[in-house]
């Protein structure tokens, strides 16, 4: 694992008396960073998306002549398509305005007319639906859901008794391991009905808080969904890094920040 | 069996071909591999198959007689040199074309304010990524930290959870359930397992 601590636990040799808390008197609590996972991938935006755009075109001018010939067949939809988006392209030039070629069209002239009308038929039929990036709980702005934001990673919060929002914790049973009580006190106190991968068998992070130290375990939530049935739990939600950090207090995000994505 | 060289330091195929003539094969069962390996060497020599084999071999005779039906037109194309049963295909020119064609690509033509736009677009991309590596990295360095110092706070809290905490568990698999991320969202976005 970590060497220094492998190191020094070998240094100490066997201890007759190792039993929980000796060194120092914290009771450890097991929680869990369960996390819903990106679904849809990020998208670039302004400066980054232009200058993509502008090298793209730079390869594009600066590429081998295509040989429609040997890849489309005369008069084929395909052979269309390709003609359309070409005069289409013809039109950007980012260099300067008195260099721009003149515009000669790609198109040839069409024989057979019966072949153009089918073309549009086919072309119709073979359009696909594609679902927005944007959902309905988004709209909403529904923290609730697990399809807000889909292309940022949400982590689950759960208030407490007390009003606090904090990442789902509980006690370590006499006889369990940090990995089986994390699962137990999540099912504990959000329901049973996710299913969720554990990640490793020990801590991502860990939070001091006087008498009690609350180690994190790292979980992915593959379906389901949390239920806050008002023991343990009074209310749960979904948050992005930035809706964490507004809702937890500051000295409480500043212990457990480290284990956050960005995305 | 190489056609230049021989196994064993022995006479090559060729040699063997020019001393002793197509009869010092006719008995083995080696004759069809080597009609169908001299089919291969004739194509690339560019000499017809029928004209490197003997009428007299087994495999010869079959032969003779569906060339001597085409023979005009394959006697023309030998003459020019190319295997006659190639150039009814279309896609061959087209195919000799894309690999010898005549017009070379063409640079793009940069003014003096051209080359400084591009320039500075270059520079300002190389500056984008270096500072999202950057934050990429320092993210990756957060997360050790952390892992790090619970592992630590845990030695020092509970032995015994500790060690169960460092025990690293063979052959860890991903669940097939997580997906890679896509451009645009399924049509059924999550399963509520309801």
């Amino acid at each position: 694992m970590f060497r220094r601590s492998v190191v020094a636990t070998l240094g100490q040799g066997v201890r007759l008396f190792a039993t929980s808390s000796v060194v120092r008197n914290t009771s450890v609590r097991a929680g869990v960073l369960l996390q819903r996972d990106p679904i849809i991938t990020q998208q670039t935006s302004g400066f980054e998306a232009a200058s993509d755009r502008y090298f793209e075109w730079l390869h594009y001018i600066s590429a081998e002549k295509f040989p429609r010939d040997f890849f489309f067949k005369k008069g084929s939809s395909a052979e269309a398509k390709w003609m359309e988006l070409e005069d289409m392209r013809a039109s950007e030039w980012y260099f300067d305005k008195s260099s721009k070629p003149e515009f000669k069209s790609v198109k040839r002239a069409v024989v057979d007319e019966d072949a153009e009308a089918g073309d549009v038929d086919e072309v119709v039929s073979r359009t696909i639906e594609v679902q927005p990036r944007e959902t309905e709980a988004d709209k909403k702005g529904d923290v609730k859901s697990l399809e807000r934001k889909l292309d940022r990673t949400l982590y689950l919060l759960v208030k407490d008794s007390d009003g606090k929002w904090e990442l789902p914790a509980g006690t370590v049973a006499e006889d369990e391991v940090l990995l089986d009580a994390a699962k137990r006190s999540l099912k504990e106190t959000c329901g049973g009905r996710m299913s969720v991968w554990m990640v490793g068998n020990g801590p991502v992070g860990h939070r001091e808080a006087g008498a009690n130290t609350a180690f994190f375990v790292k979980g992915h939530i593959l379906a389901g969904q949390a239920v806050a049935d008002g023991k343990l739990a009074q209310d749960f939600k979904w948050a992005t890094r930035e809706e964490v950090e507004a809702a937890v207090s500051s000295d409480y995000w500043q212990s457990v920040k480290g284990m956050f994505s960005s995305v | 069996m190489k056609y230049n060289e021989g196994i064993y330091g022995g006479p090559a195929l060729e040699e063997l071909k020019q001393l002793y003539g197509t009869e010092w094969h006719r008995n083995s069962t080696d004759s069809w591999y080597f009609y169908k390996r001299l089919g291969i060497i004739s194509l690339i020599k560019g000499v017809p198959k029928h004209k490197t084999l003997s009428t007299r071999t087994h495999t010869g005779i079959g032969r003779a007689t569906a060339a001597s039906r085409g023979a005009a037109k394959r006697a023309k194309a030998a003459s020019r040199g190319a295997p006659s049963h190639l150039s009814s295909d279309p896609r061959y020119e087209a195919m000799k074309q894309i690999m010898f064609q005549e017009e070379p690509r063409t640079t793009p033509q940069l003014t003096e304010e051209d080359l400084e736009r591009h320039q500075t677009i270059l520079r300002a991309d190389m500056v984008v990524k270096m500072k999202a590596s950057r934050a990429r990295r320092e993210e990756r360095e957060n997360k050790y930290a952390a892992m790090e110092a619970a592992y630590e706070a845990l030695e020092k809290a509970d032995e015994r959870l500790f060690k169960a905490a460092c025990v690293r568990d063979a052959n860890v698999v991903f669940p097939r359930q997580m997906r890679v991320p896509t451009e645009t969202p399924p049509t059924k976005i999550w399963d509520y397992l309801k």
